[in-house]
């Protein structure tokens, strides 16, 4: 077990290039970026410009072609598809556009399942960590409704409990609140800036919502596969 | 794996209609194969039973000289001690009846058919078989009625002859001569044997000593000893039982051969198996359909569920969970259609076994399987039929939840 640092995520050098039939393109080109413990950091630019490759590379989902990462002191170079699965499984964990919960499961179900694929705890913390979080989402008493009985904002709310449940390391999040009205966009990124206040957790979006910008206190702009800007903000809105 | 499960089963009750049709396709192969099995198992047993009942007995006594010359039917080979085989019958517990079988000639005055014939001890006899109650016009044999005979109902209707009519009957005597004598039909006897219908020639011990110029009495002549065995539960019961017996009568009986059920039937038993495999074939083709029907309905479940595995697989699920996950699926697929299958196969069963069928009107050739033919419960048919369903759910199963398994996180999660 790695312990945490205050640099959280070390990329040095991040370079993916796909093969499409004769041309080579360069998803990613030379990316060097520190994401230090506790960050709400936002990656913004235009579609294409490379952000889920960044957040797909970031959450071991995709290796890059050349350069390293770093996770909270770990080199992840060759780990192979196991070793991706098995950090993916342990310090990572995802919110995604469309939600995504498992609709055979019920809440408490779907947030209980990255510790059941964990296999650490027993049932009962398991139980205990689950309605911990479901409550701390605001949905104490869903617990045992399922997917198709919930709003799209509580639906959203249910990701984030999942993602937050088995304490990752970073919690990657891709465009977070594209599906939703203003109103419960604004309580979900409200939500994870509490969260994130509270407890630490570290959150990076993929995002083009000028909402969850704002809340930002990092600011990331991809462009053509390189950085182009990044801005730290001394207060985000909201706080 | 309780997740993998979990979520598996709730996957198979959600798409119930995918569930119900595929489970519907492999119950109705593994039943056909539970009934067919059942009602080939009935049909050997009924096609033994009558051979033991009308044709046969359960046990044959003769001497090995006699066995080996049978075609010639030669009546100078016959029991040299019929009393002592009889003798040796009874202290077994069992009931014996001496016979004669010749060939004999029967005539009407007009047209004449050859068939083998039987001399038998009329009581004795009827203990040994059940060619007694299935006289159907008449009365069977009798001592207090000599130069009687009875005929199968066939053959009289061929030779236009009834009950009360008189027909010759000719033979070759032991001396080589043909003598001649007529006879009046006493009965006509309608047995679920075709052979015994078409071909039965029946008459008494002593006449037959008499038309054959053969030695009578009690050490007269005898060419064999049917040997009659209480009803087995099961035809391999009946066969085992048949072989333990003859065992220990070969003990008592050195000289002699002695010819188990088994044995008798042998020809019967390896016809009935070369066509038996025959009849497995549509039961093969109706597994084959449902193996297909099990690969499309867990493909349809990977093609609307591949989000959920990117998810799975970004929660840190390895493809080979993927794989289980999907193998679960077609596992609880094949628990459903297996179970549906042996319970529905059950109940044909007990239909075949309470109801049975009659068989009289599909009786043809010379295979004795007319009359009602009912199943036999055969729980390792059933066993076989609920494995042979697991087995190919998970092996048809395999083929999607490897494509599954194979599937991109990040591809998986980009589909929309």
């Amino acid at each position: 077990m790695t312990t945490r640092t205050a640099v959280a995520l070390h990329l040095e050098n991040v370079t993916k290039v796909y093969h499409k039939g004769e041309n080579d393109v360069r998803a990613l080109d030379g990316i060097t970026l520190d994401i230090e413990t506790g960050e709400f950091l936002a990656v913004v630019g235009p579609s294409g410009s490379g952000k889920t490759t960044f957040l797909n590379i970031l959450g071991c989902l995709d290796a890059p072609t050349k350069g390293s990462i770093v996770y909270d002191g770990t080199d992840l170079r060759g780990l192979g598809e196991k070793g991706m699965s098995a950090y993916r499984r342990d310090r990572i964990s995802f919110v995604f556009q469309s939600y995504n919960l498992i609709p055979v499961l019920t809440v408490r179900e779907n947030v209980e399942l990255p510790l059941l694929i964990e296999r650490k705890l027993d049932a009962k913390e398991i139980r205990r960590r689950a309605d911990e979080m479901i409550a701390a989402v605001g949905l104490a008493g869903k617990e045992n409704r399922y997917p198709r009985e919930l709003s799209g904002g509580q639906e959203q709310r249910v990701a984030i409990a999942r993602a937050l449940v088995k304490q990752p390391l970073v919690i990657l999040a891709d465009e977070p609140t594209a599906n939703l009205d203003s109103h419960t966009a604004e309580e979900i990124v409200e939500l994870m800036h509490r969260i994130n206040a509270e407890r630490g957790s570290t959150f990076v979006f993929s995002t083009h919502d000028r909402l969850v910008m704002d809340h930002a206190r990092r600011v990331v702009t991809i462009k053509d596969g390189r950085v182009t800007a990044d801005e730290r903000k001394p207060s985000a809105a909201g706080k | 794996m309780g997740t993998l499960w979990k979520i598996a089963l709730r996957n198979t009750i959600r798409h119930g209609r995918r569930t119900i049709i595929t489970a519907v396709v492999m119950m109705v192969g593994i039943s056909i194969f539970i009934f067919f099995d059942s009602m080939l198992a009935g049909l050997d047993r009924m096609a033994v039973d009558n051979m033991a009942n009308y044709t046969t007995s359960s046990l044959k006594i003769r001497t090995p000289a006699y066995v080996q010359d049978i075609e010639a039917t030669p009546l100078d080979k016959g029991l040299p001690h019929p009393e002592g085989t009889l003798a040796a019958v009874a202290a077994q517990g069992l009931e014996g009846a001496p016979r004669i079988l010749f060939v004999a000639r029967v005539s009407n005055y007009t047209d004449e058919i050859p068939v083998l014939a039987d001399a038998v001890d009329p009581s004795a006899d009827a203990r040994v078989f059940k060619l007694a109650q299935a006289v159907t016009k008449g009365s069977w044999l009798s001592r207090a009625a000599p130069h009687s005979i009875v005929l199968g109902v066939e053959l009289a209707r061929e030779l236009k002859v009834g009950v009360g009519d008189t027909v010759l009957i000719s033979a070759q005597t032991v001396n080589d001569v043909t003598n001649a004598d007529e006879y009046t039909v006493a009965g006509l006897v309608s047995a679920p044997v075709p052979d015994v219908n078409r071909a039965g020639l029946f008459m008494p011990l002593d006449d037959a000593r008499v038309l054959l110029d053969a030695p009578a009495g009690s050490s007269g002549l005898v060419t064999e000893v049917d040997v009659a065995l209480p009803r087995a539960a099961s035809l391999p019961a009946a066969i085992a039982q048949g072989n333990a017996v003859a065992t220990r009568l070969r003990a008592a009986l050195p000289s002699e051969r002695v010819d188990p059920i088994g044995s008798l039937a042998e020809s019967y038993l390896a016809l009935r198996n070369a066509k038996a495999s025959y009849s497995l074939i549509p039961i093969i083709i109706v597994l084959i359909i449902s193996a297909v029907g099990i690969v499309n309905t867990i493909l349809m479940s990977v093609y609307s569920r591949i989000r959920e595995i990117g998810v799975l697989r970004a929660y840190g699920m390895t493809a080979g969970d993927i794989r289980l996950l999907f193998t679960l699926e077609g596992l609880a697929l094949g628990l459903a259609g297996s179970c549906l299958g042996v319970a529905f196969g059950a109940f044909l069963d007990f239909l075949l076994i309470a109801r049975g069928i009659d068989m009289s009107a599909f009786s043809s050739g010379s295979l004795p399987v007319s009359g009602i033919l009912r199943g036999e419960w055969n729980p390792t048919t059933m066993l076989i039929g609920f494995t042979f369903g697991m087995v190919v759910s998970v092996l048809a199963a395999r083929i999607p939840a490897r494509r599954a398994g194979r599937l991109e996180p990040t591809q998986a999660l980009r589909f929309q």
